[in-house]
């Protein structure tokens, strides 16, 4: 059968003819003239796959194509070919390259975990120390303005409850709480206009309670719970650490999943994922900073609930306000 | 039994100089693969892109035809997917460091120019530290462009034979970063010189077999097709002019929005005008010329009936996608309505609905990409495969092949940089 030759050797065309030997299962390729050029076994033949042209591009090799092609255009002879040779679009995967993908896959995600896990948290931690307290209250006042951006759903008005009444009165827990406690930078409580029940501490010393948080409140110990948390945070410095994390984590999911449809939502399901691992030894140390100041609460119920502010949602009861609730705006 | 079925061909045929390019593909296969390998690389949460890659770049190889012999793709996806872990490993450790140093410095930073950080010398200081960020990836950037080239010419195959690219890519990364600056603090004036050089360095580094090309001319050359793009921007100040000092404000819109499309057109005459000047000043082995006769009318035409193409696809593919949406929350709310078992079957119902929405969306995005390759990427490539002439073949046939390039990284760095062209 006619075809055409490629040797892989020069850029020349050969015409050539194709002979099948199903009895001693060859191919043998000859020259215009008659020699042989090649003799390909017919278990070693493969048809490259996803071809556009009309014919058929055959090479030889289980594992390796090798360098040589043959290239058919008969329909006839198309399918005595397929009719046989058995593995023509076979795909041989050795033990030894299955090895190779394990070994790669295990060192590639050892190596991130490595990174995400314990270098990135490491180093923010060494560097957090670093970072002078007066810039460090700076970038709080820059994040701060930033989240006021993001609530604000008034053009107008004050995003902040400013009672001076409810302010005087959470600034005087605050300052029980600090007692005996060395903070890096002065602590400013605020309380934000907005109906979620939360609580956070920024960088630089700025505790931010929402209005949803103080109405939701029973008695003022489950208010001096939630800051005393945040207190914890702040004298660790945990929200610059965080902020240096986050920094160093930024963008490696989506590296990792590529632009395919839908990773941007796992990367972002990831992320959430990471921090959420990362984060739970620092809210379990605000929470230990929380214990020490023994306000009475419910203990055991607490622990179990893990951070402070989901006090509220188990539905604790307990009596006794030990401090003056702040009042609203 | 030996089965010959014919005889002797018509013998050693030399190829006829000159060698014209021809693009050879079925829409309906080549959009079925696309939208099949799409769809598996949703499937497997984007694992299997490596073998969609793969198996579409070997389509298209093959379809490109140039003197009667198609090309060959040899890349494979498994490669690809470990290079991709290589990658990954490093960006991960350079990103990662280099991410948590440059926040270190920028809170050291913060403020300390002025007193009242909403100053405007503060907010500029806030923005060199978030685009530090991107100043710093750009050297990977370039790094891993000329890696992928690097790849996909040593895993073409024409006639037998390899192409390549020499193994220089830090020379790449401060060029580019260099003509990258350049065209920059010029406001764009300088751009033909780093189309130019830049080519230039990759040309002067590319080998078919054991032979070298060549790349000629000036890079002053390419002025002229720079031609509309400077036409627009003067068309898109007029309008400003006349939107500001002239009280026509609408006359002024109006002008901006003719100069901005203006402007994308002078886009795509300096890809294509650029594109022909660099490949008739190619040289392959000292001997061997190149012409290209690409048309930017074809290629505006191709990018504008693509557009309109898959916009009618769009519209009647969201509209079947609203019907099955309402039938799911049609059929949830009445029985909602019928029985009065609540929450259980409106959850039920909620689940469904999330489903279809979800699905409906991914398959859209994967349809969409499909339509994509099909009506435009791939008749563009074909459009300049069409065209394309080597003037004299017949030295071609004294090339011999050259030994491969192993490249362990494959284009990882590229895909996870998420860079590279349509293929």
């Amino acid at each position: 059968m006619d075809a055409r030759y490629f040797d892989g050797r020069s850029a020349q065309r050969r015409q050539v003819f194709v002979s099948l030997d199903v009895e001693s299962q060859r191919l043998t390729i000859h020259d215009h003239l008659g020699a042989d050029l090649d003799i390909w076994p017919l278990e070693t033949l493969r048809q490259m796959r996803d071809d556009a042209g009309a014919g058929m591009v055959l090479c030889s090799g289980a594992v390796d194509p090798g360098e040589a092609r043959v290239i058919l255009a008969n329909a006839r002879a198309i399918a005595a070919i397929k009719a046989a040779c058995p593995n023509l679009t076979k795909a041989t995967v050795t033990p030894r390259t299955w090895g190779k993908i394990v070994a790669w896959v295990g060192a590639s995600t050892a190596a991130v975990a490595l990174m995400v896990f314990v270098i990135v948290p490491a180093l923010a931690g060494q560097l957090a120390v670093f970072i002078p307290p007066e810039r460090e209250t700076r970038v709080g006042s820059a994040v701060l303005r930033h989240i006021e951006r993001l609530l604000l759903d008034k053009d107008a008005g004050d995003w902040r409850c400013t009672n001076p009444k409810g302010q005087m009165a959470l600034e005087q827990m605050a300052q029980a709480l600090q007692q005996g406690q060395e903070f890096p930078y002065a602590i400013q409580v605020g309380v934000v206009d907005h109906a979620m029940i939360n609580a956070f501490a920024l960088p630089g010393g700025h505790i931010i309670v929402m209005r949803g948080l103080i109405d939701m409140a029973e008695t003022s110990d489950q208010l001096a719970a939630v800051l005393a948390h945040e207190l914890g945070h702040v004298a660790q410095r945990d929200p610059i650490e965080q902020a240096l994390r986050a920094a160093g984590r930024a963008g490696l999911l989506s590296l990792v999943l590529g632009d395919a449809t839908g990773g941007a939502a796992l990367a972002l399901a990831g992320e959430a994922l990471i921090s959420a691992k990362n984060s739970r030894d620092v809210e379990a140390r605000a929470d230990d900073f929380m214990w020490r100041k023994e306000i009475p609460l419910n203990k055991r119920c607490a622990r179990q609930a893990g951070r402070a502010y989901y006090l509220w949602c188990s539905g604790m009861r307990q009596a006794g306000p030990h401090w003056p609730l702040p009042g609203r705006r | 039994m030996t089965d010959t079925l014919a005889s002797q061909g018509e013998g050693a045929a030399l190829a006829p100089a000159p060698l014209d390019g021809a693009f050879l593909t079925e829409k309906s296969k080549l959009f079925w693969l696309a939208f099949w390998t799409g769809f598996l690389t949703v499937l497997t949460l984007g694992i299997y892109r490596f073998w969609a890659r793969t198996r579409l770049r070997r389509y298209i190889w093959s379809a490109i035809d140039a003197g009667g012999d198609s090309f060959e793709y040899t890349g494979t996806g498994l490669e690809k997917f470990l290079g991709f872990l290589i990658a990954l490993v490093v960006l991960a450790v350079y990103l990662g460091l280099l991410q948590v140093g440059l926040s270190f410095i920028g809170f050291n930073l913060w403020g300390a120019v002025t007193l009242e950080p909403s100053g405007p010398r503060d907010v500029l200081i806030q923005l060199g530290v978030t685009y530090v960020t991107g100043l710093a990836v750009l050297p990977l950037i370039f790094y891993a462009q000329y890696r992928s080239r690097r790849y996909m010419l040593s895993r073409t195959r024409w006639r037998g034979l390899r192409f390549g690219l020499d193994a220089a890519a830090l020379g790449y990364v401060w060029r580019a970063l260099l003509y990258f600056a350049l065209s920059l603090v010029t406001f764009g004036l300088l751009i033909p010189l780093a189309t130019f050089r830049l080519e230039k360095y990759m040309t002067d580094r590319m080998w078919y077999g054991d032979a070298n090309f060549e790349q000629e001319g000036q890079w002053w050359g390419l002025y002229p097709a720079m031609k509309h793009l400077l036409i627009a921007l003067a068309v898109l100040v007029l309008g400003g002019a006349v939107g500001i000092f002239g009280s026509a404000r609408g006359l002024g819109t109006v002008i901006i929005i003719a100069g901005s499309i203006w402007f994308l057109c002078g886009l795509v005459y300096y890809q294509v005008e650029s594109f022909k000047y660099l490949t008739a000043h190619k040289l392959l082995d000292g001997t061997v010329r190149f012409t290209s006769n690409a048309s930017s009318h074809q290629v505006i035409g191709i990018c504008v009936l693509g557009i309109i193409l898959i916009a009618i696809s769009s519209i009647v593919l969201s509209v079947v996608l609203w019907l099955v949406f309402g039938i799911v929350l049609a059929s949830g709310g009445s029985v909602l309505n019928g029985g009065g078992a609540g929450i259980g079957i409106f959850a039920g119902a909620g689940v469904a609905v999330a489903l279809v929405a979800g699905l409906g969306y991914l398959a859209s995005l994967v349809l969409i990409g499909a339509l994509v390759t099909v009506f435009i990427s791939a008749p563009i490539l074909g459009h300049y495969v069409d065209t394309l002439r080597v003037e004299n073949a017949q030295p071609l046939e004294q090339i011999h092949q050259r030994a491969g390039d192993r490249m362990a990284d494959a284009d990882g760095f590229a895909d996870a940089l998420d860079i590279g062209g349509a293929f």
